[in-house]
């Protein structure tokens, strides 16, 4: 994970850049994008702009269709009992990733989407809190 | 005169086509249906009278070559459903895109005024591309007075909107205000500022449906209460919510027959509940078990899952069922669960619909992102609206009932009239772990084995402290029941119950923390 800290028009924002082209999970102040990076056709047409235009789809957590890399993000601050799932693993939506100790109980963190385990980002034992991603299911 | 009545029947026809047949076409195309046939849908067969078709857009400020439509794009008036009288208000999108001008509001407004006369629910069809331009003004105000209606009528009426198209701007505070919203994927969308706005002013590229569809809705904002993928679908089931439903505030909401005995014992009761207190559950299997027919209709399903609520009956009586849910977020309360919960318990109390309240909360989700964004403020409107209610109010605690969570789940004192624990209940200030840390931090430390001592502690805590009899013993828990029986001893509790009157000093109104 790489961080920076960037300034735009005086405004500082704090953004955490992971993943190896061409797809990327972005942090811009805690709220996570995924990016992926398309090449423009017409290079010539616009030097002054970068060639490499950032696509921005919706934030990763929420809304109607999930992208097609999944962030899972703990739902609530606790500790990794267990990881459930290894690198490169195929999963269905609602098969069981992690638990969670939280609250003294064991809260069960489930795949969101189906697809392949591409990232596992905490290990067991580990004190995550609420939105910190824990792994990136990515889909197919 | 055959003239005349020819020229009626003609006006008939042209209000009932709406914008014309090629609009309507259109509308099909999308997938949509028109305003008419979403009426016939949502009414008892034949039942529809209309009011108000001669009503002609923009009286005051007509463009010159403006086409005149009877009816003004939008379709009132009153039917059944399952027998019993509501108003209906339908927009009609084939008519300049469903606009809302000065007169589309007056229909609408009338349909308002008669439900509440009547007292009967009032249900909208929402399906507007907004505000009309060309009436400037007059329209804006159109919405200011449907506003109006919508908050005299909270609380007397029964008010429901189904978001069947866009509804942006402005025009989304009067479902915002209205007890129930039912939106429909990929066809419902509401936001305040679309997508080209958002745009423009913060940079961020969204589509209508990931700013304001149904899914956004239903699971991020929790405007949506009702999540469906079919018009007829959600037609369907407004239909099915409003059997629970008394017409007006002074009603009960009608009884059923029931066809499920209230001796009815569970023996899947007695295992659902994990031995281990670390194991999580579904909630949903103790509530299915004990309500008639195991038919339960559960409110905002997609919405803070950590609180479960919903609509079902107990010997054939319409409850409200407000329960922690242990599979979500470990069953915690939080802001979005607090707020959910609190508007529930307000609607039924309003309606004179009693609550069941079913515990197992081991407190409050903890966390910065909570504190800074209010959880005091908001976990505040829980026990404000348990409080304040005075309908019958029974609860069931099942496993955990701890801190502060456990009284804002509305806790013997702070008004429920019957509380009922099974066996397994532990109702305390905090879990054993929490307990023992605090109040044996000194012998812990200072033991040869402080890992052993504390866990002598815990295990001495759970077995002493740990149990329904301690809280019993102070009437604090009214009866220890045998799960198996938990439907009885619930139906039985509402029997005691279904007298009470509850009076209050008379005020203008409270001050609900918002």
């Amino acid at each position: 994970m790489t961080k920076y800290r960037i300034e735009i028009e005086g405004n500082p924002y704090e953004v955490e850049i992971e993943g190896e082209g061409p797809s990327y999970s972005v942090t811009v102040d805690g709220v996570s994008y995924e990016v992926s990076i398309q090449e423009e056709d017409n290079k010539g047409e616009k030097e002054s702009r970068s060639q490499e235009q950032a696509i921005v789809s919706s934030p990763s957590t929420p809304v109607s269709k999930p992208s097609s890399l999944g962030s899972v993000p703990s739902p609530m601050p606790g500790t990794i009992l267990k990881v459930h799932v290894t690198l490169g693993k195929k999963v269905s939506a609602g098969d069981l990733l992690f638990t969670l100790e939280a609250m003294k109980m064991e809260n069960r963190i489930s795949s969101p989407i189906t697809g392949t385990v591409k990232k596992i980002l905490v290990k067991e034992g580990q004190a995550v809190n609420t939105g910190d991603p824990l792994a990136v299911i990515s889909q197919g | 005169m055959e003239k005349k009545l020819k020229e009626l029947q003609d006006k008939l026809q042209a209000s009932r086509l709406g914008g014309g047949r090629e609009k309507i076409e259109q509308q099909h195309q999308k997938g949509k249906l028109t305003a008419r046939e979403r009426i016939s849908l949502l009414l008892d067969e034949g039942s529809f009278e209309e009011i108000d078709m001669f009503l002609v857009q923009g009286c005051y400020n007509l463009v010159a070559d403006q086409e005149e439509f009877l009816g003004d794009g939008v379709v009132t008036g009153c039917g059944t459903i399952n027998g019993r009288l509501v108003y209906v208000a339908s927009q009609d999108f084939t008519v300049m895109g469903g606009s809302l001008g000065e007169m589309h509001a007056r229909r609408i407004v009338y349909a308002q005024e008669l439900a509440v006369k009547n007292g009967v629910p009032f249900i909208q069809i929402n399906d507007s591309g907004g505000a009309r331009i060309q009436e400037g003004v007059a329209s804006l105000e159109g919405y200011g007075e449907i506003f109006k209606l919508n908050t005299l009528a909270s609380g007397v009426i029964p008010q429901i909107s189904i978001i069947l198209g866009p509804c942006a701007g402005g025009a989304v505070y009067s479902p915002g205000i209205t007890d129930f919203v039912f939106m429909v994927d990929t066809v419902s969308h509401m936001f305040i500022t679309g997508p080209d706005v958002t745009k423009t002013v913060t940079g961020e590229e969204v589509t209508s449906e990931q700013l304001g569809g149904a899914a956004a809705h239903s699971t991020r904002s929790g405007v949506a209460h009702f999540f469906f993928r079919t018009e007829k679908e959600c037609l369907s089931r407004v239909r099915e919510l409003l059997e629970y439903l008394p017409s007006n505030n002074v009603e009960d909401s009608p009884e059923k027959e029931a066809t499920d005995s209230p001796f009815r014992e569970d023996e899947s009761l007695l295992a659902v509940v994990p031995e281990d207190p670390q194991k999580i559950f579904d909630i949903k299997d103790i509530i299915h078990a004990v309500v008639d027919n195991g038919e339960f209709m559960e409110v905002h399903a997609l919405f803070a899952g950590n609180l479960v609520v919903g609509f079902a009956r107990l010997n054939g009586k319409a409850v409200g069922i407000v329960a922690n849910q242990p599979s979500v977020l470990a069953g915690c309360l939080d802001i979005d669960a607090s707020d959910k919960g609190a508007r529930f318990i307000r609607f039924c109390d309003a309606f004179n619909i009693p609550l069941v309240t079913i515990v197992d909360v081991p407190g409050f989700l903890p966390g910065v992102s909570q504190e800074h964004s209010g959880i005091i403020r908001h976990g505040a409107k829980m026990l404000y609206a348990y409080a304040e209610a005075s309908v019958p109010k029974i609860s069931l605690i099942v496993r955990k009932a701890y801190g502060g969570a456990y009284v804002c789940m509305c806790s013997k004192k702070l008004g429920t009239d019957l509380v009922l624990a099974w066996p397994q209940a532990e109702i305390a200030v905090m879990g054993p772990e929490g307990a023992v840390n605090i109040a044996y931090r000194r012998e812990i430390s200072e033991s040869k084995n402080p890992e052993k001592a504390r866990e002598e502690r815990v295990r001495q805590y759970r077995e002493r402290s740990a149990n329904p009899y301690v809280a019993a013993r102070y009437g604090f828990v009214d009866s220890v029941i045998d799960p198996r029986k938990t439907r009885y001893h619930l139906i039985q509790a509402l029997k005691m119950l279904h007298r009470k009157r509850e009076d209050r000093p008379r005020k203008k109104h409270g001050n609900i923390p918002l």
